[in-house]
């Protein structure tokens, strides 16, 4: 199950990114050389702190909307049904959400923390409330609008999650739609699907920050992966898009139901950042008559014109008509009879544009209906000085639908990456910190070439990882990419950062008893440095006084848990040793039970030195704060700088396979 | 230490049981929380790190408030009654006369920070009911008999509370909230009977006035009234042996930059800013968290757990948009204004009529 099946509440509106823009260039991370203009604004071609240095990683659902119901309920659901008129938003009575990239090495797994998503009725009531899993976006199209918005994001991704917890507040049989939904889901769970775009980096525009969300809510079952849709892939033949700019998609094909489903919502090209569908002529689903050939090539390829005999048409798709985006989140339902089910069952699905008796394939179904992917798309794992640690990462393959088993997934640690996280590369006035490669040492993480599917289709990789130590220097811990590849399948058919990513935080020994100079004050400051938001406006991380003075909400905030969205700190990066030794710092007491916060340094000679105070962390020597930026014309989004960066180091990697 | 209508005072004394008490300890933390938004507009009007003195002490009165706040709910509880805080006439619609005519009937607004504001509105507000008279500066105002102070309301109710005796606490003990990360056991503790109650009521009417003989608290801080004199008198209260009531305004000075306040145009309100404007959005995005605020202090005070913490988090959510509003103009150049609502229904784009739908397309159909 997931958010394409039935029955399925659609909506869409706007989402708030107040992403933090400090943290872009991973050398903002070496407090040695941090300068208070890294938490200003960009200036020219010089990025300083980037689009939005004051940005609170806050991401926030805003003046979202259901704007259609699926049913398989005999006939349309009534208009009575409560759920139709519902709002869309986040947590009534608690703190936003959060979006926070994995580490400024790493942009391209970027997940959505401590997020519930609440229908509620026009007087504000909770209809229904669930947290929504963490996840990252997945299927980032990088140039999916055309022509680009100025200063705007033209890209397009998808969040893939659960929600959980999920908690109805109507009696049965107020809503039959939420009563279906409820009954086809397991553990108090729902399937979600977010595709986010038009996203504004312009601190000039009024919609800064803003983005548009279309969505989709549908049962779960447990059991099946919660990070992909285990079902029909469409792939464009290489690059991961068309020359028609399409991108992936996914289908489920339901014979019982007689249905089936395809999610557009992130593949077709759009005009605008309110999310016009592309003029790419009429188009349609169907099945390619022709089989791909044993060896998996494809027996008709994308870009090919046939005959409308070599094809079965499952139904046009209405995606021209005005809103179609953001009423349908561009998933659409098509009625699938028995023949159609039959022939579906092993051809290849595939979007066509009919034209007069022929119709050109614009975007198919993977070669042999081949499918694999992780489930466990990002790991973070703690290391030990004492021995290794395991780690799982889950995948699921499948055939056009159906579980693949004893299929081979071929599995590699990709070799150390070079000049991630970096800025762009005019910039004229660059940080002087170092840029650190990721994936060294690689001895570190162990894993074997291959694992194989079970009988549903699954397998797991085992990881063991030992202790990197701080290869990185100025930061904690490690970042390893893993990339896999199914047997029979060409690499190209696979999204490129459809990988896994390992963030290994270095082996720590908590001290005690932790002091401020020696423990905590390198830790905090730095988080000082790329949160001036926090330490210009609540508290300033680098100052004793200022973090006794606010000691209580400081030991709250990094005793959360992980996917509380109070969690300190927002990145989510800290390893749990350090944290501990922050927490035993901030909650040692006197007789009295009055907080120590014992200042250091400790007299043994081993303590490192503790960093010379430095202008940063002066709030009278900081440019006042006036908030956000001016912005100029050559802004750059992150994403922007850093996929380039990332995608080149793949292809790199991958080359050295050929 | 707020002054009241004194029609309430006698209201108490008349209470039969402890029911009757109900409406009476409702208006006082609707009372206690009045007088949040104008103090933390004041103190968000306050440009980080500028006026740090001026800030801290807005701030601290206003932290003081909203403990009142939770003390009362506390009682209200406690006497088997549910507080109503998540309702849209919980906000006063500033600019007004606050709750039970606090004040002394002074229209009161949401303002940016000004010595006037503190001397002429927040001054008025906690006023004792005998003000000592302290070298240095005075801004007392002679004693209104139509009014009460909250000392007078508050001490009717402990009078009252020890009339009807244990027997009227039958709220559930386990709803008593208190957090010792926020407010220490002696200042937040639950309320059980008559003894807890009356220490409660007390606690709060010394932070706001004081006692009659000094203007201190019991944790040695001036009370509310005198910490705004210190303000207004641009110097701290100090202890002097050298003048006969023993304080004067004569100690380090608090300085004060009006540069450092944002203009905010006073009593802001959302429809001023054009739907699809950035000072919209930002006002919204301020309010949206106010009402979350108001909605997690509800299910706090309905038995969540968690205590205050909820609501702790979105203070610091709420002090951020707060000053993304203020850094952002408004039509006319001006810093966006706080715009204390609640309002569970806030959306930024027109609802849309839904299309309910089966599969879109038959068979037949194609």
């Amino acid at each position: 199950m997931s958010a394409l099946h039935l029955p399925r509440l659609v909506f869409s509106g706007d989402f708030q990114a107040d992403v933090s823009t400090v943290n872009n260039d991973v050398r903002h991370y070496d407090t040695a050389t941090f300068e208070p203009r890294f938490q200003q604004p960009a200036s020219g071609a010089t990025r300083n702190g980037w689009w939005n240095p004051s940005g609170s990683g806050a991401f926030r659902l805003i003046g979202c909307a259901v704007r259609s119901v699926a049913s398989r309920r005999p006939g349309a659901p009534g208009d009575e049904d409560p759920v139709a008129t519902c709002s869309v938003s986040g947590s009534s009575s608690s703190v936003s959400g959060k979006l926070v990239d994995l580490d400024p090495q790493w942009q391209m797994a970027s997940e959505i923390w401590g997020l519930t998503i609440r229908l509620a009725d026009a007087r504000g009531g909770t209809v229904l409330e669930g947290t929504f899993e963490p996840a990252p976006f997945r299927d980032i199209h990088f140039g999916r609008q055309s022509p680009a918005t100025p200063n705007g994001q033209a890209a397009s991704a998808v969040y893939t999650s659960r929600l959980t917890a999920v908690r109805s507040h109507l009696p049965p049989g107020r809503s039959p739609v939420l009563d279906d939904l409820l009954a086809a889901s397991d553990d108090g769970t729902l399937a979600v699907r977010l595709t986010t775009f038009g996203y504004s980096t312009n601190p000039r525009d009024p919609r800064f920050t803003l983005g548009r969300v279309v969505g989709a809510l549908g049962p779960a079952r447990r059991g099946e992966p919660h990070r992909f849709v285990l079902g029909r892939r469409l792939a464009p033949a290489a690059n991961g898009v068309t020359a028609a700019n399409l991108t992936f998609a996914d289908a489920v094909v339901d014979p019982e139901a007689g249905l089936v489903t395809l999610d557009l919502g992130n593949a077709l090209p759009i005009t605008d950042p309110v999310g016009t569908t592309a003029a790419i002529g009429p188009l349609a689903l169907a099945v390619l008559r022709t089989p791909d050939r044993p060896d998996g090539a494809p027996g008709v390829r994308e870009g090919d014109v046939v005959p409308l005999g070599d094809l079965l048409i499952l139904g046009r798709i209405d995606h021209s008509s005005p809103d179609w985006l953001s009423r349908t989140a561009g998933i659409v339902d098509l009625a699938l009879d028995e023949p159609a089910a039959a022939l579906a069952a092993d051809r290849p699905l595939a979007l066509v544009r009919p034209v007069g008796n022929e119709a050109q394939v614009l975007l198919r179904e993977t070669a042999g209906g081949l499918l694999a992917r992780a489930d466990d798309v990002v790991l973070r794992v703690d290391a030990r000085s004492d021995g290794a640690v395991a780690a799982t990462a889950r995948f699921c393959a499948a055939r056009r639908g159906r579980p693949l088993t004893a299929a081979t997934i071929r599995t590699r640690l990709e070799l150390p990456m070079s000049g991630l996280g970096g800025g762009p590369r005019n910039d004229p006035d660059p940080p002087t910190a170092p840029i650190p490669d990721i994936g060294v040492p690689q001895e570190a993480v162990e894993l074997p070439p291959s694992i194989a599917t079970d009988d549903d289709g699954r397998a797991e990789l085992p990881l063991t990882v030992h202790d990197p130590g701080r290869p990185r220097g100025y930061l904690d811990g490690q970042v390893y990419v893993i990339t896999y590849s199914l047997d029979g399948q060409p690499r190209e058919q696979q999204h490129r950062f459809d990988v896994v990513v390992l963030h290994v935080r270095e082996a720590y020994a908590a001290p005690a008893p932790p002091t401020w100079v020696d423990d905590v004050r390198p830790v905090l400051v730095q988080y000082g440095d790329l949160y001036p938001i926090m330490s210009r406006r609540l508290v300033d991380l680098g100052d004793y006084d200022a973090v006794r003075e606010h000691a209580a909400i400081i030991e709250l905030a990094f005793s959360r848990p992980l996917d509380d969205p109070n969690h300190m700190p927002v990145t989510r990066e800290l390893s749990d040793a350090r944290r501990e030794t922050l927490l035993t710092w901030l909650r040692d007491r006197n007789g009295y039970g009055e907080r120590r916060l014992l200042h250091g340094p400790r007299p043994s000679a081993a303590a490192p030195a503790a960093p010379a105070p430095r202008a940063a962390s002066d709030s009278a020597a900081a440019p006042p704060d006036d908030g956000r930026g001016t912005g100029d014309v050559d802004e750059i989004g992150g994403k922007a700088v850093a996929l380039p960066q990332a995608l080149e180091q793949l292809l790199r990697a991958a080359g050295r396979d050929d | 230490m707020l002054a009241v209508d004194r029609t309430l005072v006698s209201g108490v004394r008349d209470a039969a049981g402890r029911a009757d008490l109900h409406r009476f300890v409702q208006l006082a933390i609707e009372l206690e929380h009045s007088t949040v938004p104008p103090y933390l507009t004041a103190y968000y009007t306050l440009r980080p790190a500028t006026n740090e003195g001026i800030a801290a002490a807005v701030r601290g009165v206003a932290v003081e408030e909203m403990l009142h706040l939770t003390i009362a709910a506390n009682l209200l509880v406690a006497l088997g009654g549910r507080p109503r805080i998540a309702a849209p006439d919980f906000v006063p619609d500033y600019p007004t006369v606050l709750p039970m005519n606090v004040g002394h009937s002074v229209v009161v607004g949401l303002a940016p920070y000004s010595r006037e504001l503190v001397r002429d509105v927040f001054m008025r507000i906690e006023e004792p009911e005998l003000p000592l008279h302290l070298p240095g500066g005075s801004a007392d105002r002679a004693a209104d008999p139509e009014f009460a102070t909250i000392g007078e309301f508050y001490a009717a109710l402990r009078d009252k509370l020890t009339e009807l005796g244990d027997s009227a606490f039958v709220g559930d003990p386990t709803r008593q909230v208190v957090d010792r990360d926020w407010f220490p056991p002696d200042q937040l503790f639950p309320i059980r009977d008559v003894a807890t109650a009356v220490t409660a009521l007390e606690l709060i009417a010394e932070e706001g006035e004081g006692t009659s003989s000094s203007p201190l608290d019991r944790e040695g801080e001036p009370a509310h009234y005198y910490r705004f004199a210190e303000l207004v008198h641009g110097r701290r209260l100090v202890t002097d042996p050298s003048v006969p009531q023993g304080f004067s305004y004569t100690g380090a000075p608090v300085p004060f930059d009006p540069e450092g306040v944002w203009p905010m145009p006073p009593d802001p309100r959302l429809e001023a800013h054009p739907p699809g404007s950035r000072s919209r959005f930002v006002a919204e995005r301020f309010t949206d968290c106010y009402t979350r605020l108001l909605q997690a202090l509800q299910l706090t005070f309905d038995g969540a757990r968690g205590g205050l913490r909820p609501a702790l988090g979105l203070m610091f959510e709420l002090r951020l948009l707060a000053q993304d509003a203020l850094a952002t103009p408004d039509a006319d150049g001006r810093p966006t204004g706080l715009c204390f609502r609640y309002c569970p229904t806030l959306r930024t784009t027109q609802g849309h009529a839904p299309v309910l739908s089966g599969p879109a397309v038959t068979p037949a159909e194609r």
